[in-house]
């Protein structure tokens, strides 16, 4: 008898247990990588965006007045409600969605600042910040989802 | 047919593990503090703003949901960051001790 010879039954259960998950099917813990999803927010933070350039370049004027701007903040709304629809569509994606949900709750909170009056222009550097880091966030999420395929 | 080396495909299973989390670890760490520090500066501008009451309290409360919204989709991203890394971590594992498997049975089962 070889008595040199190490048990190796449990190590070879567990390594076949491993070895027989279909090469394809590998683990996935997150939802892939969603195009739409990555344009729609780059979408919504160039609408963001405009809004605060008109916002800077018009303070202290009738420019700055809330009634002009309902239109933008109903198509952010709108993008948003629909990449929501979209990231609920993939399973595994509850992080996506609920980034997308503090992104439109972050949207009625400055929509509820503009409604108060126009936004001072010193105020306008951290709004911006804040709206610019959430999107940036959701962004820097699903480019992760891409799993080291090339960009 | 040549016996498994327990230790030593540990160590591999183990160093394969080690390389994917250690590679992701500085870009979560790196991003969550950056991100959070601006965070923290423009918190501190509203209490000053506040302060010297060039803000009133219910446009402060309004600011500071926005950064408090920002800090929660910065560390949903990080823990996704960190999904990703646990995830790619054990299809690393796995993969060595496929590969083992294969070479112990000299039969390429996968």
């Amino acid at each position: 008898m070889n008595k040199t010879r190490r048990p190796v039954a449990p190590l070879l259960v567990l390594a076949l247990g491993l070895a027989l998950m279909p090469a394809a099917a590998c683990v996935h813990f997150i939802a892939d990588y969603d195009e739409q999803i990555d344009q729609g927010i780059n979408k919504v933070l160039k609408q963001f965006q405009t809004i605060f350039t008109r916002l800077d370049r018009t303070a202290g004027t009738d420019g700055a007045l809330y009634p002009g701007y309902v239109r933008d903040y109903d198509e952010i709304r709108t993008e948003l409600r629909v990449l929501r629809s979209r990231a609920a569509a993939h399973v595994k994606n509850d992080l996506t969605i609920q980034q997308i949900d503090l992104l439109l709750d972050s949207q009625d909170k400055m929509e509820a600042l503009h409604k108060l009056g126009p936004i001072p222009i010193e105020h306008l550097p951290p709004l911006r910040r804040g709206i610019e880091t959430s999107c940036t966030a959701i962004l820097k999420l699903e480019i992760a989802k891409k799993r080291g395929e090339p960009n | 047919m040549p016996a498994i080396d327990v230790s030593a495909l540990g160590q591999e299973m183990l160093a394969a593990a080690k390389g994917v989390l250690k590679k992701r670890w500085p870009d979560i760490r790196d991003y969550a503090t950056q991100e959070i520090k601006k965070i923290a500066f423009d918190i501190a501008f509203i209490e000053a703003q506040l302060l010297r009451k060039k803000m009133t309290p219910e446009q402060a409360k309004l600011h500071l949901e926005i950064q408090k919204n920002a800090a929660r989709t910065v560390l949903l991203a990080s823990e996704g960051i960190g999904l990703l890394a646990a995830e790619e971590a054990i299809n690393a594992v796995a993969k060595v001790a496929g590969k083992a498997l294969n070479t112990a049975v000299g039969v390429a089962i996968l």
